[in-house]
């Protein structure tokens, strides 16, 4: 039996809780442990208390979005460093150029990616 | 007149004297004759004497501008006659005293009466002093002064009836009357003379007013040539004149349409709600619209003259001014041709507010050369407000419609792949059905939003260097499950020549996507499907297009169904499919071609297709090798 602290973390922020659950539901069957936000605000404190090995964040939500927790995460000394992969339904623009700037793991738009594909991009980055 | 009545009664008179005084009378009468004699003489005397006065009187009355009641010739006749038959019946009736007394130192003292009247009347006509002139009155004189003579010293002193004296005194009378004749005759002959004067002048004036009248009559004639000349000339005037004013109608007509004319392009010009301002070659201020000084904050009368871009520079949102050469006015003049442009900078009004523009600007060409421009511009502040809450919306809805979508998408995708239990066939099958749907509906949102942006003019061209080749593969690749269902044959042709080409990498993709997913979807089972990407020199054919400079082609065809004749000219329109498209496979939104067409379009490059229904269809795609040129926007097509 693995060792909980074996298991990879990832902290889901997504305010939408149908897409939340689908996301935790496929992690953990997949292996991962899972930690869950419902805004940016939320998210920012979680990542800073609980430092996940990845976070699947979601750019509009309410009370703060995703570029703005990005922002704020990037001020801190161990979120200087985590690994962040953009899952959002918002398409190519300015919004998108403004996330691809910084330095990201991936800009995915759900509706392009499978759910599987999504574990495969997840097990590219985070390597056993 | 007087004067000659005067002598002829007085002749009367003295031819009476003669009679009686005649010895056959004398004898008969005896002292009746001596008496009749001297009453006759003295009264002859006093009438001649008289007649001389009155003949003065009525000249000195004529003299002093006084009227005259003259008695009538007829009248002194008769007067004089009576007086001569009065005197002699008197006579013969009654008898008279004498006249003379023969023992007397005076023998006739009557005879101091007719001499005061010839004294009188000598001394009147003397004053006269025609005397001098006329030879009427220069012998009238002579005779006066004859007849005082012959009343004076023979007359007084005659004592007898028929003395010395007596018969001198008759003599001198009878000498004056001579004298009178002379006078008469002697002015007579004058009157005559000079009345064949004045009937020679007469006549002569007759010979000249003859030859007036002849030169006259030649002149009138000349006169009534000349008339009807000028008649002719009034006439010709005169139809001169109607055309005159005729033609000054016309003008004035001309004029009011004119004047209505300048009237309604004045109306038009400051009823335009779009800036309106007409410079010249150099840019300068010639002409400004009401709407331009609303706009701009500036007065026409004092811009006039002024250089259009100094009066209203083209600034950046921040007010720093841009370059010119994307400012319309300038490009228009530089390249002879009508340029538009759209919110690509900014004019400052003169409160210092900025607003964004949109301008078209037209060279005002004379002979091909540029004489100004007109630029029609207008502030599109409510036109970007506009543009902006679209693309907020597009954003909005491209977020809010994809959430659902993409959670629908992924429970189908988990339950298919039985991650929630096992599914029997029928549930799989239905499941399926979601899934697939539900991409359609992600599909369908994606060509949307594509579209919406491309009418907006908000999606951007990056170019960057771009494997065509590489493009190709992967949406052949991602459509691998869909060629293999059919059992597609699928020929890849692709040019090792061709290198990387700066294109926009998603909008190539959008291309390579729309055109061999419709090969697929459009081609029955186990049909073919060939795609074709090479480089072409400049000149040489690419289906039946030359192309003019050296590009990448793009050749998919498919042995499909093909696109009915009569429908080829509609399918690079929005939202429209084939019938027989339709019919045969539902899915497909009608937007993927329109959607290619407008990036070449947009990009510089060509699509176009030879198809024959029930054969299949070939489409055709050429960018020339320099590839797309950038273009800014808010938006990327997805």
């Amino acid at each position: 039996m693995p060792r909980k602290s074996s298991k990879k973390s990832i902290l889901l922020v997504e305010d939408e809780p149908a897409q939340r659950n689908a996301l935790r539901d496929k992690l953990k069957r997949e292996g991962y442990e899972t930690l869950s936000a419902a805004n940016g605000e939320e998210g920012l404190q979680m990542a800073l208390d609980k430092h996940p090995d990845l976070i699947l964040l979601d750019i509009i939500m309410p009370i703060m979005d995703g570029l703005t927790m990005l922002e704020r995460l990037r001020e801190n000394d161990w979120g200087s460093q985590a690994r962040i992969i953009f899952l959002t339904n918002l398409g190519n623009g300015e919004t998108a150029d403004r996330a691809a700037g910084q330095s990201i793991s991936a800009y995915l738009v759900k509706t392009d990616w499978k759910i599987s594909d999504i574990i495969k991009k997840i097990k590219e980055i985070l390597p056993d | 007149m007087f004067i000659g009545l005067g002598f002829l009664g007085a002749g009367l008179f003295n031819g009476f004297n003669m009679v009686v005084t005649s010895d056959l009378l004398a004898s008969r009468l005896g002292d009746q004759s001596e008496i009749l004699g001297s009453w006759t003489w003295v009264v002859s005397g006093l009438y001649l004497g008289f007649m001389i006065l009155h003949a003065w009187y009525i000249w000195w009355r004529k003299k002093t501008g006084k009227q005259n009641k003259t008695l009538s010739d007829s009248a002194t006749y008769v007067i004089t006659l009576g007086l001569t038959v009065a005197i002699a019946l008197f006579f013969f009736i009654l008898p008279l005293p004498s006249l003379y007394f023969a023992d007397g130192m005076i023998g006739r003292p009557v005879e101091i009466l007719p001499a005061a009247l010839f004294g009188l009347a000598l001394l009147a006509h003397g004053a006269r002093g025609l005397w001098r002139k006329q030879s009427f009155d220069h012998w009238l004189i002579i005779s006066l002064i004859l007849l005082v003579a012959a009343s004076v010293p023979y007359m007084l002193f005659s004592t007898q009836v028929f003395d010395i004296n007596f018969a001198a005194a008759k003599i001198i009378r009878m000498a004056s009357y001579v004298a009178v004749e002379i006078g008469l005759l002697s002015s007579m002959f004058k009157l005559f003379k000079r009345a064949e004067k004045q009937s020679e002048q007469v006549e002569q004036q007759n010979l000249q007013l003859l030859g007036t009248q002849q030169r006259s009559s030649r002149s009138l004639s000349l006169l009534k040539a000349k008339e009807h000349e000028l008649n002719k000339k009034v006439s010709e005037l005169k139809v001169t004149r109607r055309a005159m004013l005729n033609v000054l109608e016309d003008l004035d007509h001309e004029r009011t349409s004119l004047q209505e004319e300048k009237a309604k392009d004045e109306a038009i010009l400051s009823s335009i709600g779009d800036g309106l301002v007409v410079t010249d070659n150099d840019r300068k201020i010639v002409l400004m619209n009401a709407a331009a000084e609303k706009l701009t904050g500036r007065k026409f009368k004092q811009a006039v003259g002024s250089l259009w871009p100094e009066v209203l520079p083209a600034v950046d949102e921040d007010g720093k001014k841009i370059n010119s050469s994307q400012i319309a006015l300038k490009s228009a003049l530089e390249q002879k041709s009508t340029v538009s442009v759209f919110s690509k900078y900014y004019f400052t009004r003169a409160n210092g507010t900025r607003f964004p523009v949109a301008a078209t600007a037209s060279p005002i060409l004379v002979d091909g050369e540029p004489a100004g421009a007109i630029v029609v511009f207008r502030d599109i502040t409510k036109e970007a407000e506009i543009d902006r809450t679209k693309t907020e919306f597009v954003s909005l809805a491209s977020h809010q419609l994809r959430t659902p979508l993409s959670t629908v998408s992924w429970y189908a995708e988990m339950l298919l792949d039985e991650e929630a239990g096992k599914i029997n066939k029928e549930q799989k099958l239905y499941l399926n059905e979601v899934y697939h749907a539900n991409q359609r509906m992600v599909e369908l949102v994606n060509a949307l939003l594509n579209v919406s942006r491309l009418e907006l003019g908000t999606f951007s061209i990056n170019p960057s260097p771009v494997n065509f080749a590489e493009a190709s593969r992967q949406i052949v690749k991602e459509l691998e499950q869909k060629i293999i269902a059919k059992k597609l044959q699928v020929e890849e042709k692709y040019d090792d020549s061709l290198k990387s080409i700066p294109a926009d990498q998603n909008l190539v993709r959008i291309i390579f996507q729309n055109l061999i997913s419709n090969a697929v979807k459009y081609t029955n089972d186990k049909g073919s499907v060939s795609i074709e990407v090479k480089r072409v020199p400049a000149g040489k054919k690419v289906g039946e297009h030359t192309v003019k400079e050296e590009s990448v082609a793009i050749v998919v065809a498919d042995t499909g169904y093909g696109i009915p004749v009569e429908q080829q000219d509609d399918i690079f329109g929005k939202l429209f499919r084939a019938d027989n498209a339709k019919s045969r496979e539902p899915d497909g939104n009608g937007l993927g071609l329109y959607i290619v067409k407008s990036i070449l379009d947009q990009g510089g490059g060509k699509v176009w297709f030879d198809s024959t229904e029930g054969k299949g269809s070939t489409f055709y795609v050429t960018l020339p090798i320099t590839g797309m040129q950038a273009r800014e926007g808010t938006r990327k097509l997805n």
